[in-house]
């Protein structure tokens, strides 16, 4: 209850335009917000980009948090969505690529190049693996994936992953359970023979 | 036979968080910056347009009043019914 207070103490000075709680907000909330953006949008850059929109929407909307949710549930919900709007922008310019030309002018670099993202937090000897887990991340819904995201990049429990998508924590369990099921049946489909060929060697050692 | 499967997916374990940019805040101060004076000229412009639709709403009732109180257009209009026999039996 008293998070709650604190937090509209601060995001009213911050409708006031005090800089020193945007700061304070700022310092608070930027990385965690940096970190499921980045997830998403598997780009520095654009990831800098947005979440320089996030706390602009923060700065705008000030006035407006009535304190239903905490601070961090509406930060991290402003995230979610402002990257799923990126996405949803990209897919549609790529497929416009498509009718148009997928290959830069005057040369045989393609417009859309598939990206090798390895997220930063990545430990050294999972690197390879989760570089082919956030590859194939994108075959899953908007839903599964924000769920799958936010608990397993993240690590936010999945109460306050329902707080932040609007749902039941029931319905996360679930989308998450559907989400490792389909990265399963994607990494399948990709690498067909990786299962045999591990049988197969370790019966001959 | 799941296990390399549950491996890919389990690999995000123990991952450690990105942290934002550190000249980041700087550069939102400049948007905000930014946005402040764009927006001011916006404010302006639009009161300006306010009050030019206010003004010409008035010249526009103004004039149509005087031309109906004006005795030749009157009797342009009078001529004109008397002619065509319009309210006339």
């Amino acid at each position: 209850m008293s998070e709650r207070k604190d937090d509209l103490a601060l995001i009213n000075d911050i409708a006031k335009g005090n800089d020193r709680s945007l700061k304070l907000l700022y310092d608070t909330y930027a990385s965690k917000a940096f970190n499921t953006i980045i997830s998403f949008t598997k780009n520095e850059e654009d990831a800098e980009e947005l979440l320089q929109d996030v706390f602009m929407s923060v700065v705008e909307n000030a006035c407006t948090f009535r304190g239903d949710s905490t601070l961090s549930t509406w930060i991290y919900r402003m995230a979610v969505n402002k990257s799923l709007d990126f996405l949803r922008k990209k897919n549609t310019q790529k497929r416009y690529g498509i009718f148009t030309s997928i290959y830069k002018k005057d040369s045989t670099e393609l417009h859309f190049d598939k990206t090798d993202f390895v997220h930063p937090g990545v430990r050294l000897e999972q690197k390879e693996n989760a570089k082919i887990l956030f590859s194939v991340i994108d075959q899953l819904s908007e839903n599964q994936k924000t769920a799958f995201l936010l608990t397993q990049v993240e690590g936010l429990p999945q109460q306050e992953v329902a707080d932040i998508m609007k749902v039941t924590r029931k319905s996360v369990a679930s989308l998450l359970q559907r989400a490792k099921a389909n990265l399963k049946k994607e990494l399948e489909r990709l690498y067909p023979s990786r299962g045999i060929n591990k049988k197969r060697t370790s019966k001959v050692i | 036979m799941n296990n390399w499967k549950d491996e890919i997916i389990h690999s995000l374990d123990g991952i450690e968080a990105a942290k934002a940019p550190e000249n980041g805040f700087d550069k939102l101060q400049q948007r905000l910056q930014h946005r402040k004076l764009h927006a001011a000229p916006r404010t302006w412009i639009s009161i300006a347009a306010a009050v030019a639709l206010i003004v010409m709403g008035n010249a526009y009732v103004l004039i149509g009043d005087h031309a109906e109180s004006d005795p030749k257009a009157r009797s342009s209009t009078t001529s004109i019914t008397t002619n065509y026999n319009i309210y006339h039996q």
